[in-house]
């Protein structure tokens, strides 16, 4: 009996110390991996400024990082950035905006009623065949060069990710959740709302990061096809004027706003579902 | 008379394009009002098929489900189930979990209120109550799902298989709690398990089910007060060595067997 109850305690003493290791090793700190890397990027950023300072690569072909940030100050400073940027962003928030609400509703309507599902599906499916990148010429024949042919060109890019995403979770809410739910009598209505669309959820959110991710792209995409304002625009008139190192703040800049939107929509999730859901 | 007669009731699923499998072939069983009744059986025997049949939840084939003499169509207040890993909703608390029944049927705020803090400290489950499911327990997670299906104050209550999932330690504590309940709210309980062990421990009456198709294959009546019972009791002992030869030997149907203890 001593004898079991001390190895019952050693077990346990055991699995509590590989749960701290297991902690040590997830904070981490600095490895030499880490060390690697960094002195990866710092070596790539000097060549490239001693390349380009030595003549040996042309400045049309790499900008040195000095010359990127200095482009970066200077049009920071004499206004010509900002315009620019605030155009993208309404484009890309109001496209995103109006797709993830319709998405969302749309996924609650089909839900409820999978008639409705069957007769728009295959409209659904004909739209979402069609590369986004073809339908551009007819949307700016249809809505201009200005802001309307971008939001609805995002629209079209994240809206069938929100549906089909919302829907799909719905779909797979587990066979268990939805007897407990007979079992109580809820109406059709209580068991979507109650039991799938919160089942739904991080498979909706997992839509709505994927749409957050393409969205930049389309609108920098849209812009540089047509457009007078925009980073799209900006980036091709910098293409056309050969000034490399204003491409690369641009490049730079999409990329930011398509990473911070991204981890906005994962904060976002992190507060609704993190209580539960122990991502 | 029997709140539930189970009264030759079979089920054949049909799977398309291959043969259909009859689950249970011509099952019969009457549960008094009151009773405790386990159904032990091998794996893949269709208890768990029989339990959703008589909670409405899956349509025979043949034969009929009656409790209180209506037919069974559909689910209903009168039956309440708990469900194996106990189903909660990941998404709710603790006390929203429990409190599901009651607001997906409307009732008046107060007695929900009332309803659930009575249930959540009766199995314990009051310091819990603004937990999620995956902030507790095995053990907490079916003491919840047996509140859940208590608040709504049915008359039967199916188990199926709820303690498999634990460990022994918790298993044993959450049997006398479930013994404990019953003294106190009088409810008439079927539960499915594949450990014979917590049939005798638990049952008045155990029924073994044949291998599939499934008929009782035979009935075990264990005639002592369960609420006073000793787990290490050698006739309990006895009854469950009794039952796991008979599964070994298999089909020869329709004994049934007394023991006074
Ligand atoms: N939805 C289904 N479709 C086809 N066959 C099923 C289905 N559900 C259960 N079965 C079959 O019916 C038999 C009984 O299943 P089940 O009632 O779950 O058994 P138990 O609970 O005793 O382990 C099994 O052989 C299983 O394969
Ligand atoms: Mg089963």
């Amino acid at each position: 009996m001593a004898a079991r109850a001390e190895i019952l305690r050693t077990t346990a003493v055991a699995a509590e110390e590989k749960t701290k290791t297991e902690k040590k090793k997830k904070k981490g700190g600095f490895t030499v991996v880490n060390a690697l890397q960094i002195a990866t990027v710092i070596f790539l950023l000097l060549y490239m400024e001693i390349a380009v300072d030595t003549g040996r690569v042309s400045k049309i072909f790499l900008a040195a990082p000095s010359s990127i940030v200095k482009e970066f100050l200077k049009i920071a400073e004499n206004g010509t950035l900002l315009p620019h940027l605030l155009i993208t962003l309404s484009e890309v928030l109001t496209g995103y905006l109006i797709a993830a609400f319709v998405g969302i509703i749309f996924g609650f309507l089909w839900t409820l009623f999978p008639k409705l599902e069957e007769y728009m599906s295959i409209f659904c499916s004909a739209i979402m065949a069609i590369p986004k990148v073809a339908i551009l010429p007819l949307l700016i024949l249809w809505f201009g060069i200005g802001f309307q042919s971008k939001v609805v060109l995002i629209f079209l890019f994240s809206v069938f990710q929100v549906l089909y995403n919302t829907v799909t979770g719905a779909k797979q809410t587990k066979q268990a959740y939805l007897k407990v739910a007979r079992v109580f009598e809820a109406s059709r209505f209580q068991t979507v709302i109650k039991v799938m669309i919160p089942a739904a959820l991080p498979s909706m959110f997992n839509g709505l990061r994927l749409a957050a991710a393409t969205a930049t792209t389309g609108v920098v995409f849209a812009e540089m096809q047509a457009a007078k304002k925009g980073l799209g625009f900006l980036l091709s008139e910098a293409q056309n004027l050969l000034n490399t190192p204003r491409m690369f703040v641009i490049i730079i800049l999409v990329t930011l706003i398509s990473v911070t939107f991204v981890k906005l929509i994962a904060g976002i999730e992190y507060t609704v579902c993190h209580r539960w859901s122990r991502v | 008379m029997a709140i539930i007669e189970i009264d030759h009731v079979s089920k054949a699923y049909e799977v398309e394009g291959e043969e259909s499998t009859d689950a249970l072939k011509n099952v019969s069983i009457d549960i008094k009002e009151g009773e405790f009744v386990c159904i032990v059986g091998p794996s893949g025997c269709g208890k768990s098929t029989l339990l959703e049949i008589v909670a409405g939840l899956l349509n025979q084939t043949g034969g009929e489900v009656r409790v209180d003499g209506k037919p069974v169509k559909g689910t209903s207040r009168e039956i309440g189930v708990v469900f194996q890993d106990a189903a909660l909703y990941p998404w709710r608390t603790i006390r929203r979990n429990i409190g599901l029944g009651l607001e997906l049927s409307k009732a008046p705020k107060e007695k929900q209120k009332e309803q659930v803090e009575k249930y959540m400290e009766l199995t314990g489950l009051s310091d819990f109550a603004d937990k999620y499911p995956s902030q507790l327990s095995g053990g907490m997670k079916q003491r919840a799902g047996i509140a859940r299906a208590l608040v709504m104050d049915p008359r039967v209550i199916l188990m199926d298989e709820p303690f498999s999932a634990l460990d022994y330690l918790t298993r044993c504590k959450l049997q006398e709690e479930l013994m404990a309940i019953r003294e106190k709210e009088k409810k008439t309980i079927l539960f499915v398990t594949h450990d014979i062990n917590e049939a005798v421990y638990l049952a008045d009456r155990v029924i073994l089910l044949s291998p599939r198709p499934s008929v009782v294959q035979k009935e075990y009546v264990i005639k002592n007060n369960s609420a006073t019972r000793d787990r290490r009791d050698s006739t309990l002992m006895k009854i469950a060595a009794e039952i796991s030869a008979d599964i070994s030997r298999g089909a020869s149907t329709d004994e049934y067997i007394e023991y006074i203890i």
